[in-house]
């Protein structure tokens, strides 16, 4: 398998008026190409901020992160922001669509930032995208007037512009209800299995870390368990309360 | 692409984009109606001043003796000198050195007139006045005389004998008008009968209280004289009027005049006013380019997570930043364009509005210059303002943590 992603002993601090707060340390991780794959933890346990990390949003502030085989941990912000347009896609729990630009458009930006598509290229594609998650009818309005759960596909879309090597999603069905939800795991698994699409998901839904290949559980910033679905939640099932 | 999403964002707030264009026109619009008001102010006084004044004045007051370039250059000894007849002064062989100065490449026109004292009276009424005996072809060539006159007829001196024109306030306080017979009485007692065939008007009123105007020879003969005493003189350049009247006095050794210094207090004052003007309009951009400035960060910060995801995307901070100072750009061309209409219909309200500034200067309506220059210069000033205006929002702007901003949602 090919591998897409390395993290040999990153650390996070964080200072705040002078105090450091430790919230990431001794992270070590392999993705490979194709993985489906859970994030897992207490509220606190520095989901979020691992996720950032491997989509090179932030910096650790020890280890080294390499991405494609390429460290990113001394790139330049300018060189940070061209990888993420390349092959990062992010979803996450608020939609954070543009509210001056249709749908479409907001489809279209990432691509436009990329700069490798013709103009019609862009438009099909995003197009397509939108189609493929039910917003065929929709793709003109402004965000103002889409629903939540319209616009989380919307960003959906948006995630999946560039044809990423990984999409990663932070709780992206956090402001979703069990319907909608179900809708995006679905549409994920369908991306995974068809495309092989590479994803790494924050979530707290069972039933979609239940379907995962892989579960990595988060406590108090250090990674208390890698491993396959099933074994994953049976250690989980005998902490749970 | 950065044109595209600044483009976007400004039409999206529309408020707040209105708000900044109208402070930038606001801005650029007083630029341009003071800075035309002040250039006409200028313009209309150098303009009066030049049509009562002459550029350079040749009078027959001796400053230095004839000096010995001066004898060379005009070749006789007895042309340029001042002589005294009677305590009469005039400038001795006038008509040869009226000669030479047509000939220099920088003059114009040249016209001899002779000037004095003298008292004016009217049924019971008199007034002291100055007499000028002109030449009014010459002097029509000099000032544009018939111009200012109420009957325009530019030969109106020479139509009958001892023909006067009255300045007009002269007239008013006589209470003479056109076809009067006026009595001229020199201080040396020598008096004349003349008839009124015309009323002047330069505009500036202690000229006009003042002044009356006859035929050069009649002036001549009032006043005894054997020659004109004052040459004027217009040249090409009325700006290079004072170092023209250094040359023309170290060649001749007569006080020579120019109207720069003549009027150099007023000058003074117009640039004092230049000054306060410029003053007032810095203050004007200042409070323009802040409340843009204001306008702009507010923006910047109530788009935080949006800058956040563009960053996720792929926005690099430098994109961002320069997504905001192309805002800048785009508020001030649009502002700086309104404004210049604003400018122009400012201007146009000025030139008529009727307005009296001062017993010297009155007149219906601003003198207001219409210059491209200010234009020009109030347009690149409001893009300047109001891209200043957009640096700090839009550091700020590309300093933002995307991961610090998502965190909080
Ligand atoms: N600027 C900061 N300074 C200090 N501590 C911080 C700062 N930002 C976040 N933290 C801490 O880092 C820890 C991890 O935060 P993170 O957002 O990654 O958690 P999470 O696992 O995503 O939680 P949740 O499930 O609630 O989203 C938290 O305990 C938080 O209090
Ligand atoms: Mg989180």
């Amino acid at each position: 398998m090919d591998k897409i992603m390395e993290l040999q002993d990153v650390g996070k601090v964080m200072t705040t008026g002078g105090t450091n707060f430790p919230i990431l340390s001794q992270v070590n991780l392999t993705f490979y190409k194709g993985e489906y794959c859970a994030i897992v933890g207490n509220s606190g346990s520095g989901k979020s901020t691992l996720l950032y990390l491997l989509g090179a949003l932030d910096r650790p502030t020890s280890g080294t992160i390499k991405i494609d085989n390429v460290d990113v941990s001394q790139m330049s912000s300018q060189s940070l922001a061209k990888l993420r347009n390349e092959k990062i896609g992010f979803v996450f729990q608020f939609h954070y669509i543009l509210p001056e630009f249709t749908a479409l458009e907001n489809v279209i930006l990432p691509m436009i930032v990329a700069g490798t598509l013709s103009e019609k290229k862009r438009q099909e594609r995003a197009a397509m995208l939108l189609g493929t998650l039910g917003l065929s009818d929709r793709m003109d309005y402004y965000p103002a007037q889409l629903s939540g759960g319209q616009l989380q596909r919307v960003a959906i879309a948006r995630a999946l512009a560039n044809q990423p090597l990984l999409v990663l999603a932070d709780e992206p069905t956090g402001n979703l209800d069990s319907r909608n939800s179900e809708l995006v795991f679905d549409y994920f698994r369908k991306l995974n299995e068809e495309f092989g699409q590479t994803f790494i998901i924050v979530t707290h839904n069972t039933s979609f870390v239940k379907d995962c290949d892989r579960i990595i559980t988060l406590a108090d910033g250090r990674v208390v368990s890698d491993a396959a679905a099933g074994l994953c939640l049976r250690e989980r099932g005998d902490k749970m309360p | 692409m950065y044109l595209y999403i600044a483009w976007r964002q400004i039409i999206f707030r529309r408020r707040q984009s209105i708000a900044s264009i109208f402070s930038i026109a606001l801005g650029v619009g007083l630029f341009i109606m003071m800075s035309s008001m002040q250039q006409g102010f200028e313009e209309d006084f150098t303009n009066r001043v030049i049509s009562v004044t002459p550029h350079v004045q040749i009078t027959a007051e001796r400053v230095r003796p004839v000096p010995d370039m001066g004898r060379e250059q005009y070749d006789i000894t007895n042309v340029l000198h001042v002589q005294a007849f009677d305590k009469i002064e005039i400038i001795n062989g006038a008509a040869y050195l009226q000669n030479q100065l047509n000939t220099m490449e920088d003059v114009v026109a040249v016209g001899t007139n002779y000037t004095g004292q003298g008292l004016i009276t009217y049924g019971n009424r008199d007034i002291a006045i100055v007499v000028r005996g002109i030449d009014p072809e010459k002097e029509e060539k000099l000032n544009g005389f018939s111009g200012k006159l109420k009957l325009r007829h530019q030969d109106s001196l020479n139509l009958i004998s001892n023909a006067i024109i009255l300045g007009n306030g002269v007239a008013k306080t006589l209470q003479a008008s056109i076809g009067d017979t006026v009595t001229l009485v020199t201080d040396s007692g020598n008096q004349d009968l003349y008839r009124v065939v015309d009323i002047y008007q330069s505009g500036i009123t202690a000229f006009d209280n003042k002044t009356v105007f006859v035929l050069l020879k009649n002036s001549k003969a009032l006043f005894g004289a054997d020659g004109p005493n004052g040459i004027n003189i217009k040249i090409k350049d009325p700006y290079k009027a004072e170092a023209f009247a250094a040359n023309i006095s170290d060649m001749t050794g007569l006080n020579v005049k120019n109207w720069i210094s003549e009027n150099s207090n007023i000058r003074a004052e117009l640039y004092r006013r230049r000054w306060i003007n410029q003053f007032i309009v810095g203050t004007i951009f200042l409070v323009a380019g802040f409340g843009i400035a204001n306008i702009m960060l507010m923006n910047v910060m109530s788009k935080r997570r949006d800058i956040a995801i563009m960053q996720a995307f792929g926005v690099s901070p430098q994109s961002i930043d320069m997504i905001y100072l192309i805002q800048g750009c785009i508020l001030g061309a649009f502002g700086a364009f309104l404004g210049c209409l604003l400018g122009a219909a400012l201007n146009i309200g000025l030139e008529n509005i009727p307005v009296s500034f001062n017993a010297q200067l009155t007149r219906e309506g601003f003198p207001v210059a219409w210059n491209s220059r200010i234009f020009f210069q109030g347009y690149f000033m409001g893009i300047v303002i109001s891209i200043a205006a957009s640096f700090f929002p839009a550091k700020k702007a590309a300093a933002i943590l995307p991961a610090e901003v998502i965190r909080r949602g």
